[in-house]
C-alpha cells in the first residue's frame, strides 16, 4: 500500500536512519522535526495506554512521549493488530527520541538508537517494495518501502511516520474517553 | 522647509516605523489564534497609518498611498488563514518598497519620484491590497485609454522620457485608486471599536440605573435619585443616538420622560413609579442586548416604554412637553446637542476600558516571567556555588605559590620576592651559567605566577562585589515582579455587586410573580472575583436563587401552618476562603424531599430502586446534580427558564469550582459554591508520589500530616482501602463540622493507576471534598512547595494530552513537568469506584542509569557531566569524598567515577569508607585520575575500584566501561535505581 503524503523520493532525498525493535528503519528527514540524543525526565500521564510514557518539556512546549516499538509493530493496538506489549521491560532508559509533527500534533517517539542521515538517489528507494525480511515485525500499515543504499549493506525499512502519528494521536485522544467509559 | 530638510525629516521619522513593521509582520506570520491575528494586523495597520501621515506631510505621495492601502487591507481583509497569509506576503513587499524608497530619498536628499519600476510595483501592490480589502480586482488599462480628467496613479510618470524635475514639481495624483472608501460612506459607517466601547459603557450606565432603582425602592420619589437617573438616561440616549442604536435611544428617551413625570408627580407616584422604573430599565437592557447580539430590533420595546411613560403622565401630573417621536432619530444623526454631564471628573471617571483578552495576554507574559524567575533563582544559586568553588581553587593556588616559594633557590636579583634568601656574590659567581639561567627562569616564573594569583584574587573580589550587587538587583526585581503579578490579577477582579444587583432584581420580580413575600439578605457583595469567573457565575447563581424562591420558599399559607414567619428568608453570603471565594445561597423553606429525589433519580434511570434505598442523605442530595432529575413538576415552568442543576455543576467545574448542598426537611436548603478568585494563578503543593512530582492546588489542601508508623491502616474495603488516624482530636477541625479523627485515605499513586514506590507513605494531605475530609497519601512534600502554576496551561495542552484528572501543568526550576491534579475528579473516582488492584497497575518507567562523578575540578565535572548525560545517563556530581558520601545516601548511583586527590576526603578514603559501609550500595567505582603509577592502581583495586583510567580518557572508553559494569552489576545496584 502506498502512502503518497510521505513518498520521499521526489521532494526529499535525505533520510534519517534509526533502529526500532531491532529493525533498521528510516524516515524522510523532512518528516522529523528534531532528534533527541537523550530523553528528558518524563512525567507519566494518568489514564494513558501502556505504550504512552507521559509528557516532558521540550523548550517551551509540553510534548508527549510514546514508545515507538509497540506502535510500529502494532502491538499497542494502534493500527490494525491488537495485543499487549510489555513496554517497560523492553525499555532501558537510554533510548533516543525523534520528535514528529508540529504544534498540537507533536509527539516524541522513543527509538533504540539514531543513525546517520542518508542522501539517496531515486533508484536506491524501493517504494513499491513492502514485503521483505528487512521489515521485521513492522505492521504493513506503516511500511512505505525499502531503502537500499548502494554504499551500505543494510536495508532500511521506510516508515510512514505521519500515518503512525495520526494513529497514535487518535488512540491517545480516545484513551481518555475509554478510561472514563 | 527645503527639499533636503523634508527628505531628512521623512527618512528620520519613517525609519523606526518601517523597522517596526518587520516585527509586526513577524507577529502576523506567527499568529496562532484569531485574536492574535487580528491584533497583529491592527498593530501593522496602526504603524502603516502613522507612516502614511508622515509620508503625506512630506509629500512622499506614493509611500502615503501604499501605506494607506495597507492600513485598509489590514483592517478590512477577512479573518481567514488564506487572507492572513496573503496579507503577510503583500505586507512584506510593502516594507521592501518603503525601505527602497526611503533609501533613495535618503541618498538623494530630496523627495524624488518613484522610478518606473517602482511605480509598476506600487501599482501592483496597491491593487493587491485593494483586492484583499474586498475591492474588485483592478483591470489593467492601457495608459492611452484612461480619461485625461481622471489621471491614474502613474499617469504623469508612466510616459518614458518625462524628466524627473517635472515629476518632482508636480507630484503624481494618487487619490483615484480605490484606496479609501467614499467620504459619505465613511461617515455612515460606525467603527466596530466604537460600537464595542459604547456597548460596555451602556451596560455600565444601565447597571447604575438598576442601582438607583433599588435605592428608589427604599426611598420612593426621592428627587435626587430621580434626577440622577434622568441624567443617566439622557446620557444613554445621546450616546445611543450617536452610534445609531435607535431603538435603544428611543427607549432611553421614553424613560427620561417617565422619570420626569415621576419627579413631577412626587410622592403620589409611589410604588407604581418604582415598578415602572424597573420595567423600563428592563426594556433598556433588552434593547442593549439586542444590539450586542446584532438581533433585529424589537419594536414592542419602544411601544411598551411609551405606554409606561404615558401611564406615568396620566397618573403623575401635568402633561410634559409633547415629545417628538423623531427626536431620537434626530439625535441619531448626531445633530442633537446632548447636555454636557455637569459632574466634574472624579478619579472614578479616569478609567480606561481595556479588552479582557489583552489583560489575559499580559497575564500570560507575567506568568512566563514568574516561571523564569524560578529558573533564574536556580541559576543564581549555581553561580554562588561556583563562586565558593572558585574561592577554594584560589586558596589552593595560593597554597601552591607559598610552597613553591619555599622551594625557591636563593635569589639572584632584586626582582625576586622579598624574604627569599640572598646569595653571596661569590657563590653566585661560582654557579655555572646554565644553573644561573635556570635560577633566573624560576625567578621570573615565580614572579609571573604571583602576579597571576594576585590578579585572580582581585578578580574574585570584584566578581563577588558585582555578584552581591546583582543579587540585590535581582531581589528587588523579584519583589517588583510579585507586585506586577499581583496588580495584573487585581486588574481583572471585580466586586460581586454586579452579580448581586442582577440577583436582587431577579428575586424581586420572581417573588412578585409568585406572590411570595421574601427578604433577600446579602452579605459580602464587595468580595472581589475574576471578571471571567464573575461573568460565568451569574447564570448558576441565578438558577440557585430561582430554585430557592420557586421551590424552596413555601407559600404564605404553608409557612403559617408550619409556624414560620410569612416572610421567607433567602440569603447570599460571600467571603474569601484562602485563594477562593465561597458563596452560600440558602433559604429557610421546605427543604429537599429526599424520598421524592430518590424516586426522581430512579425514574430518570440513574440508579435502581433497591440501590436508591441504601443511599445516605448526603448521597441522595448529590442526586439532584444528575441530568434530568427534578422533584418539581409544574413549578419547573419558572425554574425551567434557566439551566438545570447538572449544568450548574458543570459550569462550576469549568471554573475549577465546586458545589455542595445541605438540606433539612422543613428548615431549608443551602448551596455552597467555591470558586477560585482568579483562574490565572494557582498556588500549589509540590508533592511526590511513586517517584513522580505532582502539583496539588493549595486551596484543596486543609493541612499536611507527616505520618508515623502505624498511622495508616488498611481496611480491606476496595472502595475505602485505608484509614488514617489523626493523633488527637484536632484543634484545627474542632470548630468545623469535622470532628473525625479517622479519615478515609487513598494513596495518590493508586488513584493515578501507578504503583507506590514508598511503603508506607510519608505524608497525608487532608483534603475536603463534598463536605467530607479525605487523606491523600503521598511519598513526600517538596521544599519548593509554593510554585506558581503556569496560567491555564491545561488549555494549551494538546487535545490528545488532556486528562480529566489533570487540570494543567507547570514546570519546576529544573524543567521537570508537574501535572496539576484535579482533586475533585480524583476524589470522585476514589469514592465511586473500587481501585484497581496493584498487580494490574502499570510499573513506573525505568530510570536512566545513575552515575556520580566525584572530582574537585569543576571543569572535569562539567565536561564529564555533559558527555555522560548526552550518552543517556542520569548524572550527578560531587566535589569531594564527603559530598559524594552524602550524595550516595540521597540517590544511590550505579556507577561512581572517582578522582583521587580531593580536599576533605580523597578518593582512597572514599573507597575505604564505601568498603567499610555496613549497608553497601552496590555502586561500582571507576577511578579517573591523573595518578598513573602502578602503585596507585594496585591500591585502588585493593580498595574495591572496578576500573582505573588515567586522565585524559576518551569518553567512548569511559562509557564502554560503564556499560560493561552495568551489565555485570549485581542485582542490588539495579533494584536501587
Amino acid at each position: 500500500m502506498m502512502h503518497s503524503s510521505t513518498m520521499p523520493s521526489e521532494y526529499s532525498p535525505e533520510f534519517l536512519t534509526f533502529s526500532c525493535d531491532g529493525v533498521a528503519c528510516a524516515a524522510p528527514l523532512a518528516a522529523i522535526r528534531e532528534a533527541l540524543s537523550s530523553v528528558p525526565v518524563i512525567a507519566s500521564l494518568p489514564d494513558s495506554p501502556a505504550w504512552f510514557l507521559g509528557v516532558f518539556q521540550l523548550r517551551t512546549e509540553i510534548v508527549g512521549a510514546a514508545d515507538m516499538r509497540p506502535l510500529l509493530t502494532a502491538y499497542a493496538g494502534v493500527g490494525n493488530a491488537s495485543s499487549t506489549y510489555d513496554t517497560y521491560s523492553a525499555l532501558t532508559g537510554r533510548e533516543r527520541a525523534i520528535v514528529v509533527g508540529t504544534g498540537v500534533r507533536s509527539l516524541a517517539l522513543l527509538v533504540e538508537s539514531i543513525g546517520d542521515i542518508l542522501t539517496l538517489r531515486p533508484h536506491e528507494i524501493l517504494s513499491d517494495l513492502v514485503e521483505h525480511p528487512a521489515f521485521g515485525a513492522i505492521a504493513p500499515r506503516f511500511r512505505l518501502g525499502l531503502l537500499a543504499p548502494e554504499v551500505h549493506q543494510t536495508r532500511f525499512a521506510l516508515v510512514a511516520l505521519d500515518t503512525l502519528l495520526t494513529d497514535t494521536i487518535n488512540a491517545l485522544t480516545n484513551s481518555e474517553v475509554a478510561s472514563d467509559g | 522647509m527645503g527639499d533636503a530638510e523634508t527628505a531628512a525629516r521623512f527618512t528620520r521619522q519613517s525609519q523606526a516605523l518601517i523597522h517596526l513593521l518587520w516585527s509586526a509582520l513577524g507577529a502576523i506570520r506567527s499568529a496562532d489564534t484569531e485574536y492574535r491575528a487580528q491584533r497583529s494586523r491592527s498593530d501593522f495597520a496602526r504603524l502603516a497609518s502613522e507612516i502614511a501621515v508622515i509620508a503625506r506631510s512630506c509629500g512622499v505621495e506614493d509611500c502615503a498611498s501604499v501605506t494607506e492601502a495597507t492600513q485598509r487591507a489590514m483592517t478590512e481583509a477577512p479573518a481567514t488563514p488564506e487572507a492572513q497569509d496573503a496579507l503577510a506576503t503583500v505586507a512584506e513587499q510593502v516594507i521592501l518598497y518603503l525601505l527602497d524608497r526611503k533609501g533613495v530619498i535618503e541618498e538623494s536628499q530630496a523627495i524624488t519620484a518613484p522610478s518606473n519600476d517602482e511605480q509598476a510595483a506600487l501599482k501592483q501592490l496597491i491593487g493587491r491590497l485593494g483586492e484583499l480589502a474586498g475591492d474588485p480586482p483592478l483591470v489593467e488599462e492601457p495608459v492611452a485609454d484612461r480619461p485625461t480628467e481622471e489621471p491614474a496613479i502613474d499617469a504623469p510618470l508612466a510616459s518614458p522620457g518625462v524628466p524627473e524635475a517635472v515629476s518632482k514639481t508636480e507630484p503624481p495624483t494618487l487619490v483615484r485608486l480605490p484606496v479609501a472608501a467614499p467620504i459619505t460612506e465613511e461617515l455612515d459607517r460606525i467603527p466596530a471599536s466604537l460600537r464595542t466601547t459604547f456597548l460596555g459603557e451602556a451596560q455600565d450606565l444601565i447597571t447604575e440605573l438598576q442601582r438607583i432603582a433599588l435605592e428608589l425602592e427604599r426611598v420612593p420619589s426621592d428627587e435626587n435619585l430621580l434626577t440622577a437617573a434622568k441624567r443617566i438616561a439622557h446620557r444613554l440616549r445621546g450616546s445611543a443616538g450617536t452610534v445609531q442604536m435607535r431603538p435603544l435611544a428611543q427607549v432611553a428617551f421614553e424613560f427620561e420622560e417617565l422619570l420626569e413625570a415621576l419627579r413631577i408627580a412626587g410622592a403620589s407616584a409611589g410604588a407604581w413609579g418604582v415598578v415602572a422604573t424597573l420595567q423600563c430599565i428592563g426594556l433598556l437592557q433588552k434593547a442593549l442586548d439586542q444590539e450586542a447580539d446584532a438581533q433585529a430590533p424589537d419594536p414592542t420595546l419602544v411601544d411598551t416604554a411609551a405606554r409606561l411613560r404615558a401611564s406615568a403622565m396620566v397618573a403623575g401630573g401635568p402633561t410634559p412637553p409633547t415629545p417628538v417621536r423623531d427626536d431620537a432619530s434626530d439625535q441619531s444623526n448626531g445633530r442633537e446637542t446632548v447636555e454636557p454631564d455637569h459632574q466634574s471628573p472624579t478619579d472614578a471617571d479616569l478609567t480606561l476600558r481595556v479588552d479582557v483578552r489583552r489583560l489575559d495576554e499580559l497575564m500570560a507574559r507575567v506568568n512566563t516571567l514568574t516561571i523564569n524567575r524560578t529558573t533564574m533563582a536556580g541559576a543564581r544559586d549555581e553561580v554562588s556555588r561556583l563562586q565558593e568553588e572558585m574561592g577554594q581553587a584560589l586558596s589552593k593556588l595560593n597554597a601552591l605559590a607559598e610552597r613553591l616559594q619555599d622551594l625557591q633557590p636563593p635569589r639572584i636579583s632584586g626582582a625576586t620576592p622579598p624574604g627569599a634568601p640572598a646569595l653571596p656574590l661569590t657563590a653566585l659567581a661560582e654557579m655555572s651559567l646554565p644553573s644561573r639561567e635556570r635560577a633566573q627562569q624560576f625567578d621570573d616564573s615565580m614572579r609571573v605566577m604571583r602576579e597571576a594569583v594576585d590578579d585572580v584574587t582581585t578578580l574574585d573580589s570584584s566578581l563577588r562585589s558585582v555578584m552581591s550587587q546583582l543579587q540585590r538587583i535581582v531581589e528587588a526585581q523579584e519583589a517588583l515582579m510579585s507586585e506586577v503579578q499581583h496588580d495584573v490579577i487585581e486588574m481583572r477582579l471585580v466586586p460581586l455587586d454586579d452579580i448581586v444587583l442582577t440577583l436582587r432584581l431577579a428575586a424581586r420580580l420572581l417573588a412578585t410573580d409568585l406572590g411570595k413575600t421574601i427578604a433577600f439578605n446579602i452579605r459580602g457583595e464587595t468580595t472581589q472575583i475574576d471578571r471571567e469567573i464573575s461573568d460565568l457565575l451569574k447564570e448558576p447563581l441565578l438558577q440557585l436563587l430561582r430554585n430557592a424562591i420557586t421551590h424552596g420558599i413555601e407559600s404564605a399559607k404553608e409557612r403559617r401552618a408550619a409556624g414560620k414567619p410569612e416572610e421567607g428568608r433567602v440569603w447570599l453570603d460571600a467571603h474569601y476562603v484562602g485563594n477562593e471565594v465561597s458563596i452560600e445561597i440558602g433559604d429557610d423553606g421546605r427543604g429537599v424531599n429526599l424520598a421524592r429525589l430518590r424516586e426522581a433519580a430512579v425514574k430518570a434511570g440513574h440508579l435502581r430502586r433497591d440501590a436508591a434505598a441504601h443511599l445516605s442523605s448526603e448521597q441522595t442530595l448529590d442526586l439532584m446534580f444528575l441530568p434530568g432529575v427534578s422533584t418539581y413538576g409544574q413549578a419547573d415552568m419558572v425554574g425551567g427558564r434557566g439551566i438545570g442543576l447538572d449544568e450548574v455543576r458543570d459550569a462550576l467545574r469549568r471554573l475549577k469550582g465546586t458545589i455542595a448542598v445541605t438540606s433539612a426537611p422543613g428548615e431549608g436548603c443551602v448551596f455552597r459554591i467555591c470558586v477560585p478568585i482568579s483562574l490565572s494563578i494557582t498556588h500549589i503543593l509540590h508533592v511526590s508520589s511513586s517517584g513522580q512530582g505532582y502539583a496539588i492546588p493549595f486551596s484543596f489542601v486543609q493541612r499536611t500530616v507527616s505520618l508515623a508508623e502505624g498511622q495508616v491502616k488498611p481496611t480491606g474495603v476496595p472502595s475505602r482501602p485505608y484509614i488514617v488516624e489523626l493523633s488527637a482530636p484536632d484543634e484545627d477541625f474542632s470548630n468545623s463540622a469535622y470532628h473525625a479523627t479517622e479519615l478515609p485515605a487513598y494513596p495518590l499513586a493508586s488513584l493515578l493507576g501507578r504503583a507506590s514506590e514508598s511503603d508506607p507513605p510519608q505524608v497525608a494531605l487532608i483534603v475536603e471534598h463534598r463536605s467530607q475530609l479525605f487523606a491523600l497519601l503521598v511519598d513526600g512534600v517538596h521544599e519548593d512547595r509554593e510554585l506558581v502554576a503556569r496560567e491555564l496551561v491545561a488549555r494549551a495542552l494538546a487535545p490528545h494530552l488532556r486528562r480529566k484528572v489533570v487540570s494543567g501543568v507547570t514546570t519546576t526550576a529544573d524543567g521537570q513537568v508537574l501535572l496539576i491534579l484535579d482533586v475533585p475528579t480524583l476524589l470522585s473516582r476514589a469514592t465511586r469506584m473500587p481501585l484497581s488492584t496493584p498487580t494490574a497497575q502499570r510499573p513506573p518507567p525505568p530510570r536512566k542509569p545513575r552515575i556520580l562523578i566525584v572530582d574537585d575540578s569543576a571543569s572535569i565535572r562539567r565536561v564529564l557531566q555533559q558527555d555522560l548525560a548526552r550518552a543517556g545517563f542520569d548524572v550527578s556530581v560531587a566535589r569531594d569524598g564527603i559530598d559524594a558520601l552524602q550524595a550516595m545516601v540521597k540517590e544511590p548511583p550505579q556507577v561512581v567515577i572517582l578522582d583521587i586527590e580531593m580536599p576533605r576526603l580523597d578518593g582512597f578514603e572514599f573507597l575505604s569508607a564505601l568498603r567499610d559501609s555496613s549497608e553497601g550500595t552496590g555502586a561500582r567505582v571507576i577511578m579517573l585520575t591523573s595518578r598513573a603509577s602502578e602503585k596507585h592502581q594496585e591500591y585502588a583495586r585493593q580498595l574495591g575500584a572496578a576500573a582505573y583510567f588515567v586522565k585524559p580518557c576518551p569518553i567512548a572508553t569511559l562509557t564502554a566501561k560503564i556499560d560493561e559494569l552495568l551489565e555485570s552489576a549485581p542485582e542490588k545496584a539495579d533494584t536501587r535505581s
